[in-house]
Order: C-alpha cells, then sequence, then structure tokens
C-alpha cells in the first residue's frame, strides 16, 4: 500500500474528497493527513516565509514541514481550489520546499467541484509510479543493448540503444497496434544492426503499452508521462534541474514540469483536437503538402494574414479554407495553421502549469518548425528541440528498461 | 426530534477533570449521550436535553466550563483519527487555539458578573499620519 | 451569546444536519452540489469552487442573522471553514445587511480579554431592548 500524503485546501468544501480516496483506492494507495500541533502552524508558516492568511493553507504548509521533518510518507499530492491565487502560491511554496529538503515524489493538482475521476487517477497512478520505482527512476544512463518502443495513438515509435546512445530508430502511423511495433521493431533493428535475439531488454510505452507489453513480452509496461520525462531529460541533456516538456501529439499533448528528469506537475489535453498534431494535418492535407513541409512553408508565412475566429478543427479549418479560396498565400494559411495549434495549446494546457526553465519541446510535431516558432512567440522563451524529438517515448523506455533487464 | 451534538470545553483554568464532569452529569440524570475527550466531553441528544446539561455542568464551575455546537457525532469514522491515518479532525486547532484563552475569558466573565474591574478604555489605534510620519523621518534620520 | 441569552448561529450544527442524514453520502461533510449551487446566491461563479461551497453553508446563516459579533484576527478561528476569503465575503455580506454589528479583536492579553467580554456584554445586553 502506497501511502500518499494528502496536502491540500477546499477538499471537503468542494465535496471532492470522497473522490480522491476513491482515486487513491483503486491504484492501490492510501491518503492521509500528517499530523501537527498547534504551535507547529505558525512555526512552519514562517519557515517556509509565504505569510497566507487562510487558517486551511497554514495547516497545509505545517503538514510540509512535517513530512520534510520525518512523518512517514511515500509520496505527496498537493492540491487546492482552481483559481484561487493564494491556493496557488501555498502549493508552489509548499513544492519548492519539500523537493528542497526530501526526496518524495510529488504531484500538484488543482480541483473544481467536478473533477474527472480518470484525472485523478492519472496523478494517483503516476504517485504510485514515482514512488514504487523512485530508484529505476533516478537512472541517467543508459546500458547494455535495449530496445524501447513508443506505441502513440497516431505513430508508433522504436529505438535500439547501445551503451547510453540511440543506434537504430523506426517511426511509422499507428495502424494496428501490435503490427506497427513488430514493424518499426524491424527497422529500427535493421539500421542498428542488431538482430533480435541480442536484445537484453524491452521496454513499452504508450496508448497501446499494455497490448504490447503482453505481446512483446515487454520487460517494463510504463505509462508515458514518466517515460516522456526521461526520456527528454536524455535527449535534451537536462537530467539535473528544473525544464518544462511539451509534447504535442497525435490526438493529444502533455506538458510536464520537471525536477531532475522526474515529472512533479502535469496536465493533459485529449478532448480537442484543435490542440493536437491532428489540426496540422487536417491542414496540410487541404494544402495538398505532408506536415513537415506546412511546418517549413508556416516559416515564410505571416499567420496575421489569415483570418481565424476558431481554434476548433471544424471551425478553424474551415477559417483556413476560406482563406485559401479568397487568395491567401499558403504560407500564411500554413503559418495560422500553426499559431492556431500553438495557441489552443496555451490557452488550454500552460494556464494550469507554472512555467520554469529550459522549455523543451518533444514529439513528432517538435519536428514541424513553424509550430515550434510560433510556441517561441506565444511563450517569449526561447524552446529547445533536441535531435530525436519524435522518440522521446521511445528512448525514455529504452534508457529506463536497462534497469530492470535481466 | 432531531440529534444535535455540544462539545464541553474544560478551562484549562479550572480544577475540573472530565472524568469528574461526566459523574456529575451522570449524577444529576440527564438523557443526552457522553463522551469523555482530552478536552472535556462531547454530547449527544436532543436539543432540550442539551441544554439542560449545560445547565448542570456550570453548576460545577460557572466560569470553567464552555460549550459549542459540534456537527459529528461522537466517534464518527469519517473524520475519526484512527480512521484518517493519525489527523485530528478538521476544526481540532481552532478549538485548541481556543482552549489558551479560556481561563482569560473566565476570569472576564466573572468580574463582569461580579460588578468588578475597571471601565472600558475607549482608545483605538490608528495609522500615523503621513505628515508626522515625515517629521519623525526628519527627526531620525537627519 | 447563550450565556447572555441569545441563539449562536453555528456552522457544527449545520454540518450536524448533513452528516446525520442517512440519505447523504459525500464524506467527510457530505457537501452536495445542491450547496456549492446555493453559494451561487452569495459569492460569484468565478470564486473558487471551495469558496462557494462554504458560502453554500455559511450564506443561509448570514441570511437567517439579526446581529454579529466579528472577533477578527482570529488566525485559527472560523471553525472548519478555514478560507480566509470566504470569511471576507461573509462579513462583506454582514456590513450590508445593515443589522447591529460588533467587532473585537481576538485577545492577547488578560487586558485584552476584558476587554472583550465586556464590549460583548454589553453589545448583547443592548439587542434585548
Amino acid at each position: 500500500m502506497t501511502r500518499i500524503a494528502q496536502l491540500s485546501c477546499g477538499t471537503e468544501w468542494s465535496g471532492v474528497q470522497a473522490m480522491l480516496e476513491k482515486a487513491a483506492g483503486m491504484v492501490g494507495a492510501e491518503l492521509f493527513f500528517p499530523e501537527v500541533d498547534l504551535e507547529d502552524i505558525d512555526r512552519a508558516v514562517e519557515e517556509v516565509g509565504l505569510e497566507v492568511q487562510s487558517p486551511n493553507l497554514r495547516l497545509m504548509i505545517a503538514r510540509a514541514k512535517a513530512l520534510a521533518e520525518g512523518v512517514p510518507a511515500d509520496a505527496a499530492f498537493i492540491l487546492t481550489c482552481f483559481r484561487c491565487a493564494e491556493g496557488v502560491l501555498a502549493k508552489h511554496a509548499v513544492r519548492r520546499y519539500l523537493q528542497e529538503r526530501t526526496s518524495l515524489p510529488l504531484v500538484m493538482y488543482s480541483f473544481t467541484e467536478k473533477p474527472k475521476l480518470g484525472e485523478l487517477l492519472l496523478r494517483m497512478e503516476a504517485l504510485v509510479t514515482l514512488a514504487e520505482k523512485k530508484t529505476l527512476l533516478a537512472r541517467e544512463k543508459q546500458e547494455g543493448l535495449t530496445l524501447g518502443i513508443d506505441s502513440g495513438s497516431s505513430t508508433t515509435k522504436a529505438v535500439v540503444m547501445r551503451d547510453n546512445e540511440v543506434v537504430g530508430t523506426g517511426w511509422i502511423p499507428t495502424t494496428e497496434v501490435v503490427e506497427a511495433a513488430e514493424r518499426v521493431k524491424r527497422e529500427a533493428l535493421a539500421q542498428a544492426g542488431v538482430k533480435e535475439g541480442e536484445i537484453e531488454g524491452v521496454g513499452v510505452t504508450g496508448y497501446g503499452r499494455f497490448l504490447l507489453g503482453e505481446a512483446m513480452k515487454a520487460d517494463l509496461v510504463q505509462e508515458e508521462l514518466t517515460v516522456v520525462s526521461k526520456g527528454t531529460a536524455f535527449l535534451s541533456g537536462v537530467q539535473r534541474g528544473e525544464a518544462t516538456v511539451i509534447d504535442i501529439g497525435g490526438l493529444d499533448n502533455k506538458v510536464m514540469t520537471l525536477l531532475n528528469g522526474i515529472p512533479d506537475s502535469f496536465t493533459m489535453g485529449g478532448v480537442c483536437a484543435g490542440s493536437s498534431g491532428r489540426f496540422l494535418e487536417l491542414a496540410a492535407s487541404r494544402l495538398g503538402v505532408d506536415v513537415p513541409t506546412l511546418g517549413r512553408l508556416a516559416l515564410k508565412g505571416n499567420p496575421e494574414k489569415v483570418r481565424m475566429d476558431s481554434y476548433c478543427a471544424i471551425f478553424g479549418i474551415q477559417d483556413l479554407v476560406s482563406g485559401l479560396a479568397s487568395g491567401s498565400a499558403r504560407e500564411d494559411v500554413a503559418a495560422a495553421a500553426c499559431r492556431s495549434v500553438a495557441r489552443q495549446v496555451f490557452e488550454t494546457q500552460l494556464q494550469e502549469i507554472d512555467l520554469r526553465l529550459p522549455v523543451i519541446e518533444v514529439g513528432g510535431t517538435a519536428l514541424v518548425e513553424g509550430l515550434v516558432k510560433e510556441m517561441r512567440e506565444i511563450l517569449k522563451v526561447d524552446i529547445r528541440v533536441p535531435n530525436l524529438p519524435q522518440f522521446g517515448g521511445a528512448v525514455g523506455a529504452a534508457l529506463l528498461v536497462s534497469g530492470v533487464r535481466g | 426530534m432531531r440529534k444535535e451534538g455540544r462539545i464541553l470545553v474544560i478551562s484549562p483554568g479550572s480544577g475540573l477533570t472530565p472524568e469528574a464532569l461526566c459523574r456529575h452529569l451522570v449524577e444529576r440524570g440527564v438523557k443526552v449521550g457522553l463522551k469523555e475527550t482530552c478536552f472535556g466531553l462531547v454530547l449527544e441528544g436532543e436539543e432540550e436535553a442539551l441544554r439542560g446539561a449545560l445547565e448542570k455542568a456550570r453548576e460545577l464551575d460557572r466560569y470553567g466550563v464552555f460549550s459549542k455546537p459540534r456537527g459529528y457525532p461522537p466517534g464518527d469514522p469519517r473524520i475519526c483519527r484512527a480512521s484518517k491515518g493519525g489527523s485530528p479532525r478538521m476544526g481540532f486547532h481552532f478549538l485548541d487555539y481556543e482552549l489558551e484563552k479560556l481561563p482569560l475569558i473566565g476570569e472576564a466573565l466573572r468580574e463582569l458578573e461580579e460588578g468588578r474591574g475597571a471601565e472600558l478604555k475607549g482608545e483605538e489605534r490608528r495609522k500615523l499620519p503621513l505628515g508626522e510620519l515625515k517629521q519623525v523621518l526628519a527627526e531620525e534620520v537627519p | 451569546m447563550e450565556r447572555f441569552g441569545h441563539t449562536p448561529l453555528s456552522l457544527g450544527r449545520e454540518i450536524g444536519e448533513r452528516v446525520r442524514d442517512p440519505g447523504l453520502d459525500n464524506p467527510p461533510l457530505n457537501l452536495t452540489e445542491e450547496d456549492l449551487v446555493r453559494g451561487l446566491r452569495y459569492v460569484s461563479i468565478e470564486a473558487p469552487s471551495g469558496v462557494r461551497g462554504r458560502m453554500g453553508v455559511l450564506g443561509p446563516l448570514v441570511d437567517q442573522a439579526e446581529a454579529a459579533v466579528v472577533v477578527r484576527n482570529t488566525a485559527y478561528a472560523f471553525g472548519c471553514s478555514g478560507c480566509f476569503r470566504a470569511g471576507l465575503q461573509v462579513l462583506y455580506l454582514l456590513r450590508r445587511k445593515g443589522i447591529p454589528i460588533l467587532e473585537v479583536e481576538y485577545p492577547s492579553t488578560r487586558e485584552e480579554a476584558r476587554g472583550m467580554v465586556r464590549r460583548i456584554a454589553e453589545f448583547l445586553g443592548g439587542l434585548k431592548g
């Protein structure tokens, strides 16, 4: 049983406490409140240094101090009401305080009165993974000869790694999960000049991970939040310190904040095609080009020249088509498509997260130059794109599995 | 009639113990559920019976027993320390905080009822006008 | 309040009604969607869910209030509600009602405690007539 310390304000009064406990139970975890005495509270607030006024937030800070002083816990879940300014400040102060003093895995969350059970489960599952696989996740170096496969919703990726280097890759659109994985595996093995029998460990991640895990007798089957984080930290050489990872996928997108390559907060989109690679695919097909070409075209265009009233994959695309029909340049339409996706990711995902530098973009869409340029312009920060950004998940899986092989 | 909960808190300044208070109420035949706690008693019963119990409790120490309504029934697992992994119920720290001041409040009540004590001072704190602050600055930092 | 013959409006009693209702099951407070919707009568939907939930329970107490004693600077007071912003809103609504309100400081010293008790006693005594 994983014991998760709950550091929160407002869960009871938003009516979500019972749901939190249910979600914890579903992933084999238990929530508890660290005990504190009255006289500890003021001292804790003073030590942390953020003079919040709400008694519950002061109590939350004191509970964090109790954890730092050794109250036994496997992980901490830090959560406050969505839209509460005082809560946001307290949440991040507590996060920093704990990260500076403990190695406890932690995850933050802002809730409304109707959180989705799936969102809570994802976070609880990540906390349990972070707690149970702490030693494995600390791994920064790949050893031996391993294979990592990322079975995504729109593409399947594989890498072969040998002694901390990527020596073979494969990348194709996902059709049937296992079949696509077999094909990318063969591609990656051929490129690496390696026979399947020589592989010492197989790690799988992504949507199709459970199916693949069985079919390929994988040594590691793990959700993509931690795996992509590790892979990105490896590819970009940011294994230590803070970072933000933006992964705009084919059908959804993820944003994660990292400390030492391990995520402590994340948001996942997935209900809007307008904030995913799918929008770019639709726009590209209207222009009669492939997505990478759309990205290059966009660099030469001016998005301001095309009027877009919607980020929606239906209505937004309609705007682009109208633009083309009224004589807009293809470059401008391509740029407008990239700006639309970047803005939608910004408005839906990045509002819920604290942006920590450096910002690193991965996923297949990180190769779409026009999109990265638009993200840079919106965020007003440099965005790093590592080599092989589309293989973040596969590299993470190959790296981590080298710690469990044999 | 609907049941209600009450907390009886014994002021740290009182010589009364929860056990003695409980025994007294039982002897006086109150018709409420009683549970001893570290700070006094938790009562549960109908409104009228609770009021009666409170009056009888004050017979023992008029300025040492305080009370307030409590939401949960005694030993409710939803907020029980044992079932919540060790942390006290919501509002516990508030009670702890209030407890510290009860001797002062009790003493003030006694003086008031006995017609003793100094008159109220009407003095109020106000912010220093800017002009005066400037003057102080000029004096202190020549 | 009771010592001076008045009835306190109590959050504990409100919670008591909810947690003793066998028809409700959303521990620990048994707060319902209805409570959050009721909160909208007292605070804008822009406010965080925790503030709306608290106001859904505290708001009706403000409605019933015929007078109020406000104790200021109580770091841990406000019972299990615990949100400073909800506290601000309650005070605002009380002031808007135009009912008699006494505001006192939470005491630190014997002298202050004496002052607080006397002010409250005087205030409560004045309400009788």
